[in-house]
């Protein structure tokens, strides 16, 4: 398996568009995880969470619940949603490689956060292709696999 | 995979405690975790069930300088080692730079040493790998116990390729071998990836 190099340019490009995701949906937290459980980027207010444990349990939360969908005869769930008293957790597949995992107070309606989700996907897709892809390693093209649109929810 | 982050200076691996069950996978990342005194420590994660079995994987994160002007962070990982929990076992492979196989050396837990090598194996080639491709260690764990098997009948069971893989005899729950088998695996982890990069820039 060859190894991701992620060098200036990718840290700034993947900022932006995190902070404009926390800035359009109102979400508190954004972090974008490799399915590894290893941090590529982050965004938002940490005050009281370890990234890098946020990360490992959201990509093994996020394996498991793809495991699920394979056992039923689904090809993937291409989101998660656990939802709590005072704050919830999105969690959505991108091109394949990497997870967004974005959390937001319970004001907020998860639809929002989906949609916003949805529209920030398209945006990193192009550049975990290219991460990916400069790293020697071959992924799918970017885009959603059909029939890939449910929707786990743990609450 | 590993991660490098060339503009936070970081560099990331995985590194995955496999073995059967109650061979002291948790035990080897409780000890690693007593002993860090860094103000880098975090708590050690462990998805368990009631009974403190590993029911999905722990995962200690251990942040070193050991390359010069890098943060390197080696996160450790186990698996549960019971039968039944192959599917979360196989989850927790995924992008795995370097693998501890803690045997259990007491007589009875022989053949469930050779069971969880080959369930291993198997794991790997789901992802397209052999253990042939990943830097990777053998820890006879529980030295102490009485009835533990001769480490010689050991390597004729568990170290059988054709290049021999470092051992190290080991005490988990005192400690002994701990660090030694953490030394060993973040050594070989490091070096195959800065061969890496240096075949890349060529």
């Amino acid at each position: 398996m060859a190894n991701i190099i992620i060098n200036e340019q990718d840290k700034q490009r993947f900022e932006i568009i995190l902070s404009d995701f926390l800035k359009d949906s109102g979400a508190r937290t954004v972090i974008l995880v490799d399915k590894s459980g290893f941090v590529l980027s982050k965004a938002g207010d940490f005050a009281g969470i370890d990234a890098q444990s946020l990360a490992v349990l959201a990509s093994g939360s996020y394996a498991s619940t793809q495991a699920l969908a394979k056992l039923i005869g689904e090809l993937e769930f291409s989101a998660a949603f656990h939802q709590g008293k005072r704050s919830n957790v999105h969690i959505s597949l991108i091109a394949n490689y990497a997870i967004l995992v974005a959390i937001f107070d319970a004001s907020i309606t998860v639809g929002v956060i989906r949609l916003y989700a949805r529209e920030t996907s398209k945006k990193l897709e192009p550049l975990i292709f290219d991460l990916t892809t400069r790293s020697k390693k071959i992924y799918p093209a970017p885009g959603r696999p059909p029939g890939s649109q449910g929707i786990a929810r743990n609450e | 995979m590993a991660q490098i982050n060339t503009a936070d200076k970081e560099i990331s691996v995985k590194i995955v405690y496999y073995g059967p069950a109650l061979s002291g996978k948790t035990t080897n990342l409780l000890y690693v975790h007593q002993r860090i005194t860094s103000k880098d420590k975090t708590d050690l994660i462990s998805i368990a069930t009631e009974g403190d079995r590993t029911l999905y994987f722990d995962f200690l994160p251990l942040v070193t300088d050991i390359i010069p002007g890098f943060k390197t962070c080696f996160q450790l990982y186990t698996v549960p080692g019971q039968v039944h929990y192959n599917a979360t076992r196989k989850l927790v492979l995924q992008g795995v730079d370097g693998i501890v196989f803690v045997a259990d050396s007491q007589w009875p837990r022989q053949n469930d040493n050779v069971e969880s090598l080959f369930n291993l194996k198997e794991n790997l080639s789901e992802y397209g790998l052999t253990i042939r491709d990943i830097p990777y260690v053998l820890e006879y764990n529980k030295r102490d116990l009485p009835d533990a098997a001769m480490i010689e009948y050991m390597e004729y069971l568990i170290n059988r390729e054709e290049v021999k893989v470092p051992v190290f005899p080991a005490v988990a729950i005192t400690g002994e071998g701990v660090f030694d088998v953490l030394n060993a695996i973040s050594r070989m982890v490091i070096a195959k990836i800065l061969k890496e990069i240096n075949v890349e820039q060529k």
